[in-house]
């Protein structure tokens, strides 16, 4: 039952994750996987220092309010300030996570957030956490989430592949732009911050990259893009975990690790393939 | 020479764009009759594409008002359908040729109801008048410069509108393609519906367009093909470096090779 809950979590976490970050890898804004998982920090902290405790509902309120933030801020330094999306991007989220961690180490120096948990998160906590309807509280809340991205994104799809492939003509039908945008940096945002404890920040960012990307090399029709991208976020984190436990290795980086070599042997694999194909295509026509 | 218009389709008043508070595109006053095949033709950085998007509203006008149908863009929506230049998108999202042209059928209202039959009709129609059915269920990466200018113009033909708005249609486009383009615009035409397209070769121009826009961050002239196309209104549209520009553009087209299909 223990891993049963750890794996749980990872697994939703990974389908919402790889179905936002689906979309945010086809804008080319996948980065802003990286601003929100770094720029929530500071929210949770303030969160804790007003109310206390760690895991409230207040520090859920504090991370989404900073997420949403850093995209106002991140989008605002873009347009009017000139800069470019990937240095508006640097620039955001270096200042949140360093005020972030000035501020772990001093004003909140007595609380149970630290840096590591921060950067690794704590996911092998997760069963013995308080339970709702016998589910830790986490998976729970994860458990919700997954249900309302799954169902944007099922209604929204329309809405999200016109926005995402050709932004001035969904205009020139009249469809918000700003909408469709925000509702997926919305929904990024909270997803982020409800990841973040347990898995950290720099999963986060990996578990919203790396399972479009393979699914980009694989496909080439977006139903079948999100499916496999989901699938293979989940089935990631199933093995990873299972390696974990066998070679008594923490959780979260096996999977990370073993999403990033699959991708590369994949990548690979592929190209040796084309170069084949390429080869004995060149035979026949030599014949 | 700005020729006068009774009931245009399409009306400008006074439109002025500016990128940086430096103009784009100044006090533009035109008019285009309905069912009329327009040309709006001027040298780089003239503002053509600016003035399209401007139509739009994708971009926002300093000043000026633009009517179509006598009606503000919101109100006839449905009635306009744009090309964007196709370098403005990224050809690799993970699409098939009929993916992009059902995009056509898409509406604000209509994002959340599945495609009717009809409406895969309509897009399998629009599909063959640019005779890409064949590469309907071929994914959008694998097209050549021309096969996308032709997705693109099917997924326009699908909205069934009434006014089409084209940036660049023929540029980077193979002998073949422009043909079938050409073509489908005359029959839009015989239809009755009025084309507006972005054009920057002055020697087809002549031959595809009966009314014609020249602009260089003015409107220099509109008109009818007969009166607009004149050597001297042409000078002073590229600033006299016309002949220059003609020769460097017909060294190009003799050394250019026809762009193959694959």
């Amino acid at each position: 039952m223990f891993d049963f809950w750890i794996i749980l979590t990872a697994c939703i976490i990974a389908i919402n994750s790889s179905l936002l970050g689906s979309f945010l890898v086809l804008r080319k804004m996948s980065l802003i996987g990286d601003a929100l998982s770094h720029s929530v920090l500071p929210g949770i902290v303030i969160a804790f220092l007003i109310s206390g405790e760690i895991n409230s509902f207040w520090m859920l309120i504090g991370a989404s309010g900073f997420g949403i933030f850093a995209i106002l801020i991140i989008d605002w330094l873009n347009r009017f300030g000139g800069f470019g999306k990937d240095s508006s991007i640097g620039i955001v989220y270096t200042l949140l996570f360093a005020i972030g961690i000035i501020l772990i180490t001093s004003i909140a120096k007595n609380s149970d957030i630290d840096v590591d948990c921060v950067l690794f998160g704590d996911i092998n906590t997760v069963p013995l956490l308080p339970k709702i309807f016998t589910i830790p509280v986490p998976t729970f809340n994860l458990l919700i989430i997954a249900v309302i991205v799954t169902l944007t994104i099922l209604f929204g799809l329309k809405g999200f592949k016109i926005s995402t492939f050709d932004k001035s003509h969904a205009q020139t039908l009249g469809v918000s732009i700003t909408f469709w945008n925000y509702l997926l940096l919305g929904l990024s945002s909270i997803s982020t911050v409800f990841s973040f404890d347990s898995v950290g920040a720099i999963m986060v960012i990996g578990l919203i990259v790396i399972p479009p990307s393979f699914a980009n090399i694989i496909t080439r029709k977006l139903s079948r893009f999100l499916i496999i991208s989901v699938s293979f976020g989940v089935v990631s984190c199933i093995i990873g975990h299972c390696i974990a436990i066998y070679l008594d290795i923490p959780t979260v980086p096996t999977i990370g690790f073993l999403m990033g070599l699959i991708l590369i042997l994949t990548l690979v694999f592929q190209t040796f393939k084309k170069n084949f194909q390429q080869r004995t295509k060149a035979k026949i026509i030599k014949q | 020479m700005i020729k006068k218009v009774e009931n245009p389709i399409l009306e400008v008043r006074d439109l002025t764009v500016t990128y940086d508070s430096k103009p784009a595109l100044c006090d533009a006053n035109f008019g285009i009759p309905q069912g009329s095949m327009v040309g709006l033709v001027g040298p780089n950085g003239a503002g053509k594409s600016t003035l399209l998007k401007a139509l739009m509203e994708l971009i926002p006008k300093s000043s000026g008002n633009v009517k179509f149908f006598n009606e503000n863009l919101e109100s006839v929506r449905k009635k306009i359908a744009y090309v964007p230049q196709k370098e403005s998108v990224d050809w690799d999202f993970p699409a098939t040729v009929f993916d992009i042209v059902e995009m056509g059928r898409y509406g604000s209202k209509s994002l959340f109801k599945r495609l009717t039959k009809n409406d895969k009709e309509i897009a399998r129609e629009a599909l063959t008048k640019v005779k890409m059915l064949d590469f309907a269920d071929r994914h959008i990466s694998e097209l050549s410069g021309g096969q996308q200018q032709r997705v693109f113009i099917a997924r326009a033909l699908a909205q069934k509108a009434d006014v089409y708005l084209m940036d660049e249609p023929f540029a980077g486009v193979d002998v073949a393609s422009e043909k079938t383009i050409v073509n489908v615009l005359v029959q839009l035409q015989n239809e009755g519906k009025t084309i507006f397209v972005v054009h920057h070769n002055l020697q087809s121009a002549a031959e595809y367009f009966d009314w014609m826009i020249l602009i260089n961050k003015n409107i220099v002239a509109s008109g009818p093909i007969k009166d607009v196309f004149t050597p001297e209104l042409l000078q002073k549209t590229y600033d006299g470096n016309l002949t220059t520009l003609e020769q460097i553009g017909q060294t190009i087209q003799k050394q250019q090779f026809p762009i193959r299909e694959s």
